[in-house]
């Protein structure tokens, strides 16, 4: 094994050698698998005929984030402006941030929201109707009624769409996926923590290394 | 196509020792070039990315080669543990499709990077984790 690193006290694989590190999880493309729209044509077509202004509804875990700022790029390849917005957690950072979607709004670009429900109700609504008359407006949200938005896709996960992931990894390896399958409903379906916890269990030299 | 060679075939430097090397390319259409010394961890959480150096090489041409010579800096030396490893690299990046081509070194004061080991749990002071370097 060519990254274990073995000692009296410890093994384990270092994070260089870690095929779960976040940078190659993080890389992979959303999947259409469960979504409630096929694919990304189709989605671009739902967003450019009745919901220009609309949400991403998904769980922890499920795709949000990932498909926000894959649209971000479609956008860019089709010189269309966008920009790409966190909310941050800090209640007095928060102000500067809703200025600026609001700005790039109504500058014409299409603002992608990411964190919306760290915002009050109150800020959320404001921004919403601030926004409204711009080219385009989407947040990420974990469930409905939270905004008033009309759903864009609803993003869902499944065992199946775990094992495609781990697919385009190059890792469904049968140790891999006897272990990751069980981790989907341990973790309510969050793609994000179970690619955590097949890190943990990589760097302790639970699987073979290859 | 972009080829890296480094002077020290080892690919391990000391810091403040010259990192020497040669970028060749071929079939180029590209109107610039730079060959950047960058280091980035990876791992667990997020990635930092930092680029300590840039040499430019102004209208390559479809085809030739540059020599380069960078400093290897005192800190942060290369290391590698359970959650994070940090990686330098020689990183050469073309104008304008910014396409990159990387090859990894190790700057340490030894002749390999640092591992962070953790301590059984017998040593550990309270909750905290303690590493051990070695």
């Amino acid at each position: 094994m060519k990254s274990v690193r073995s000692t009296k006290s410890a093994s384990f694989v270092s994070a260089k050698h870690n095929p779960f590190v976040v940078q190659r999880t993080a890389a992979l493309d959303f999947d259409f698998q469960n979504a409630s729209v096929g694919s990304k044509p189709e989605l671009l077509k739902r967003f450019e005929s009745r919901y220009s202004v609309s949400a991403i509804l998904g769980r922890r875990g499920s795709g949000k984030t990932t498909l926000l700022k894959e649209l971000q790029q479609d956008f860019r390849n089709r010189d269309q402006d966008s920009e790409f917005i966190l909310i941050p957690r800090e209640k007095e950072l928060q102000q500067a941030m809703i200025d600026k979607t609001v700005d790039a709004s109504q500058n014409r670009r299409i603002v992608l929201v990411d964190g919306i429900e760290r915002l009050s109700s109150w800020q959320r609504q404001s921004m919403i109707i601030k926004c409204r008359t711009g080219p385009g407006f989407i947040a990420t949200l974990h469930r409905r009624g939270l905004c008033w938005l009309p759903v864009l896709i609803h993003c869902k996960t499944s065992p199946v769409l775990l094992r495609n992931l781990l697919q385009k990894l190059d890792l469904d390896r049968p140790e891999i996926v006897s272990a990751a399958l069980p981790l989907w409903s341990q973790k309510r379906g969050n793609i994000r923590l179970v690619m955590r916890e097949l890190y943990d269990q990589y760097s302790a030299g639970n699987f073979a290394s290859f | 196509m972009i080829k890296i060679e480094l002077n020290n075939p080892s690919f391990v430097f000391q810091p403040g020792q010259p990192i020497k090397g040669t970028v060749s390319w071929s079939d180029l259409s590209e109107t610039k070039l730079e060959v950047r010394l960058i280091w980035y961890t990876i791992g667990k959480g997020d990635r930092d990315v930092a680029c300590v150096d840039v040499k430019h090489v102004e209208q390559p041409g479809p085809s030739g080669s540059s020599e380069f010579s960078i400093v290897a800096p005192h800190r942060p030396v290369s290391f590698s543990g359970k959650l994070m490893s940090l990686i330098w690299a020689i990183e050469v990046v073309t104008f304008p499709n910014k396409e990159a081509k990387q090859a990894e070194l190790t700057i340490s004061r030894s002749d390999k990077e640092i591992l962070l080991t953790p301590i059984p749990k017998a040593e550990r002071i309270g909750k905290a984790s303690v590493f051990s370097v070695g």
